[in-house]
């Protein structure tokens, strides 16, 4: 199995635990598993061997087994990996004929696992208790309803999620066109004319681009989104001939071989390595330690080594007070950090990072960099992909600039001309719309709000800034009814919104949360503005003017998933101005975005202050907050340290 | 639903039941298991059911487990209805309706009583070990076990994700409710949610798969198997495995033998 399937179905599974735990709490649903929806689904996408089947099978049958309160865990060791196996045989034998094969495959998977897990509970029970068969058998006769609806939902699930799930999974294979040139490889790393076409993309992502990487370089690659700078530094790295579909021309080489040359990404592996800006699916290990450590024990060295180099890099990445923390026990920041971390104790001579410091806080950032520059004197080559590079000046030895596929600039690092035209405001008023009135909320290990009274007024942009943890998103969730207050109250235009419920409240008080992911769902991005229309009893209203105010009118029947982060942060925005609330709270709108299209963002939303909205803009960036808001509110560990403008 | 507790976590620790090997864990509960199936006795499952507590309690894990008691309830009651509904045996002690229908005997009543109980021992003892033993260890014992480093790595990222998708799931969640979405409760209202939650929950967890899958060869991890580091036993764990063995035994003594 290729690794990528591991970790999806790896995925599945851990869906299906917490489907089953879920469902256990429906009475009688001792065999409903819904896991078999699961691993039915995972073994529809990976379309593995029977052999493999088998195994994802077990795994589902430990799974269940030992997390999921099975009644009988040694029946879910027999029962789900024939149900595996006869989800594959059914899938195989249908998957041409019809659009419905994962219903199918699935609604005869299930009784067929359900059945088996029963008669293997039966036959215990009649052999072990002083129960006669009658009784065993209306048992088992009384388990079918469950079994069945158990099925219904199933089948629900394997083709609701199967349709759209292949589509983000497309299995694809890279074609080289170009053979190798006779000059020997390059001994460092080179692009050689080098234009590569993504798998059903019109226009190349990279479009003859060539250039040389020497020992000791520390170079920052910049331009717009899609501009092609990930899929340079996958082309730089060599992946990109190995893990990625798609037409290559020309040629790229690595250390005095081609990377077509390299077996696969693992022999790559020993010579570079990346750090992706998803920190969460970088970390795989469930404690910092293990993730780090694992790295370094691949790597075959002497045991007293492991230790020094794990100490020396905690040191140097500043995760030292995290060994024992699970990933899911991190903060966005520190995921980035321990990420870093584990690529480092590799010690490649060539180290990729795609926009790896997003999360981090400034002085974190120039850490980072110092680090980077550190290697650089050892001879290590760094390539650093940066939408925002004025920080990187002072370290970085060469910028490369992208635009549409190719290098437009390669030369010495020079600021960004960021000249974008002052946003023309309206005068603000002093109209109290939305308020917190002394406020405090306290989670299980920390008071995360303490005591918070704050107003809003109409035709403001009002910034709420602060550090991770400063308690911004949580005063933020108290304002639309997602969290209620322990002591205070919220009043929303003088009322108090404590017995109103979130969906009354979402009628006046939009939220649009930081990740546009988190709630797009549909697969056009008209019909996405229309649940929320929908939602709020207006299903007849229009999103076509919406998607227009924001720049999409041209992408109305576009699936949002294939709009870059920056026109689906736009979307997410045009929702909230098709529902037409007064208040808008916006958390960090431009994370991710480069200038322009924060920018661009910010030129809507001050277009909504303008026609006397609301905005709260919830951000940990002085700058952004400075440029556009009209006051700004500091936040620090549960309190307001101090309101600045408005006066 | 933002406070939601982890589910099926492992609880840090550091009493004995922690500090016991994972294969000693894993032992004691395949053993618990067929000393329940072994025996259909109400009194000596109630006494299994005391001794898994019990050592559970020694080794600072008793409030988790105590926590399940209200999911067992429900399965408890569950299996009254569902033996009530099929069975009569014995003397009949009251009917459910008055015209004489569903009459509830003494057979249908004691064969709930022994599966609830059965049940307890066999849920009781795999959460002890879940909540007792560090993920990393209980991989380690696959590896011991001689499951294939690939379906070793796919069960460590199922357990990576659990809590990751859970709290992912939260925030999808409450993005939509910030849209005004209002699904409803009960079964109908999580079927509803499987289309504005579960979609984006699932679509966006799929979508890491690449990353992944690449981390993992750029990292090596497909030979971590090869790596596996040594389980310790302590005198401990001998106690602990002649424990069980001697419950073991003895049930088989009582039930196949007597």
């Amino acid at each position: 199995m290729k690794s990528r399937d591991i970790a999806l179905v790896g995925i599945l599974l851990a869906a299906g635990a917490i489907a089953r735990y879920i469902s256990l709490f429906v009475p009688g649903a001792i065999v409903a598993n819904l896991t078999i929806a699961f691993y039915c689904l995972a073994i529809i996408l990976v379309v593995p061997k029977f052999k493999e089947a088998l195994g994802i099978g077990v795994v589902a049958g430990i799974i269940c087994a030992v997390f999921s309160h099975s009644i009988f865990p040694l029946g879910n060791l027999i029962s789900e990996p024939i149900g595996a196996v006869v989800c594959l045989a059914v899938y195989k034998l249908v998957k041409d004929h019809t659009r419905l094969a994962p219903a199918i495959s699935t609604a005869i998977a299930t009784p067929a696992s359900g059945f088996t897990f029963i008669i293997v509970t039966c036959f215990v029970m009649f052999f072990t208790t002083e129960t006669t068969v009658a009784t065993v058998v209306a048992f088992a006769i009384a388990l079918i309803p469950i079994v069945l609806s158990a099925m219904l939902v199933n089948v629900i699930i394997a083709q609701i999620i199967a349709m759209p799930a292949t589509s983000v999974m497309q299995k694809t294979k890279t074609v080289i066109k170009t053979a190798h040139t006779d000059a020997a490889p390059s001994d460092s790393v080179s692009l050689n004319k080098l234009t590569f076409t993504y798998q059903a993309a019109e226009t190349p992502a990279l479009d003859n681009v060539s250039l040389k990487i020497n020992p000791g370089e520390f170079v920052v690659v910049n331009g717009p989104s899609g501009a092609g700078k990930t899929t340079l530094a996958r082309a730089i790295s060599g992946v990109l001939v190995h893990a990625y579909g798609g037409t290559v021309v020309g040629n790229v080489s690595l250390y005095g071989k081609y990377a077509d040359e390299y077996k696969d990404v693992t022999e790559l592996s020993e010579k570079v390595g990346m750090v992706f800006d998803d920190a969460d699916a970088q970390l795989i290990f469930t404690t910092v330690e293990e993730e780090i450590l694992t790295g370094l024990e691949t790597r075959d060295l002497p045991e007293a080594d492991v230790r020094k180099k794990l100490d020396e890099i905690y040191k140097i990445t500043c995760t030292g007070h995290l060994t024992d923390r699970a990933p899911h026990n991190l903060s966005g920041g520190q995921k980035q950090r321990v990420a870093m971390a584990a690529a480092l104790s590799r010690e490649t001579p060539l180290l990729v990072l795609d926009e790896a410091t997003s999360e981090l806080d400034k002085n974190a950032r120039r850490q980072v960099y110092n680090l980077l520059k550190g290697m650089t004197a050892k001879g290590h080559s760094i390539v650093l992909i940066e939408h925002m590079i004025d920080e990187t000046i002072g370290y970085a030895t060469r910028m490369i600039t992208m635009n549409e596929g190719r290098i437009v600039y390669d030369g010495v690092p020079k600021p960004e001309d960021t000249n974008y035209p002052a946003l023309e405001k309206t005068a603000p008023t002093r109209e109290v719309v939305l308020e917190a009135a002394h406020i405090t909320h306290k989670f299980p290990e920390v008071l995360a709000l303490d005591d918070v009274s704050v107003s809003f007024y109409k035709g403001e942009i009002a910034a709420i800034l602060g550090e991770n943890g400063s308690g911004k998103t949580t005063l933020v969730k108290h304002l639309n009814g997602l969290l209620r207050p322990d002591a205070g109250s919220v009043l929303l235009k003088g009322e108090d919104i404590a017995c109103r419920s979130i969906p009354e409240i979402a009628k006046h008080v939009g939220l649009v949360f930081q990740n546009p992911d988190t709630m797009l769902f549909e697969n056009t991005c008209e019909k996405e503005i229309q649940f929320g229309l929908k939602n709020i009893g207006r299903s007849d209203a229009s999103p076509a003017a919406s998607l227009a105010a924001v720049g999409l009118a041209g992408k109305a029947k576009m699936n949002p998933r294939h709009l870059s982060r920056g026109e689906r942060q736009k979307l997410a925005l045009a929702c909230v101005l098709a529902t037409g609330q007064e208040i808008v709270i916006m958390d960090e709108p431009t994370t991710g975005l480069d200038p322009k299209e924060s920018y661009e963002i910010m030129r809507v939303l001050t277009g909504m202050r303008n026609e006397g909205k609301t905005i709260l803009m919830v951000t940990h960036d002085p700058v952004l907050a400075g440029r556009y808001a009209d006051r700004i509110i500091e936040m620090e560990a549960g309190k307001i340290t101090a309101v600045r403008g408005g006066e | 639903m933002s406070e939601m507790e982890d589910i099926m976590q492992y609880i840090p620790g550091n009493r004995f039941v922690h500090r016991l090997s994972p294969m000693t864990k894993i032992f004691f509960a395949v053993g618990m298991m067929f000393a329940a199936i072994f025996t259909s006795n109400p009194l000596l499952l109630g006494g299994m059911v005391i001794f898994v507590l019990a050592f559970a309690a020694i080794g600072g894990a008793f409030k988790p487990l105590i926590r399940q008691v209200p999911l067992l309830i429900i399965l408890g009651l569950a299996l009254v209805i569902l033996t009530v509904l099929t069975s009569a045996s014995g003397d009949v002690l009251f009917t459910l309706l008055p015209n004489g229908m569903f009459p509830v005997t003494t057979g249908a009543i004691m064969f709930a009583v022994q599966m609830a109980l059965r049940f307890a021992v066999l849920i009781f003892s795999f959460q002890l070990l879940v909540i007792s033993t560090q993920p990393r260890d209980l991989v380690n014992a696959l590896y011991t076990l001689r499951i294939p480093g690939d379906y070793a790595l796919m069960f460590l990222i199922a357990i990576r994700f659990i809590p990751t998708l859970q709290r992912e799931g939260v925030r999808i969640n409450e993005a939509q409710l910030s849209r005004g979405y209002f699904p409803g409760g009960g079964i109908i209202g999580k079927l509803k949610q499987l289309g504005p939650v579960m979609l984006p929950l699932m679509l966006n967890s799929l979508a890491k798969a690449d990353t992944l899958g690449l981390t993992i060869d750029m990292r090596g991890y497909r030979k971590a198997s090869e790596h596996r580091r040594k389980l310790v036993y302590h005198a401990a764990d001998l106690v602990t495995i002649l424990v069980v063995a001697a419950i073991l035994a003895g049930i088989v003594y009582v039930t196949f033998i007597l």
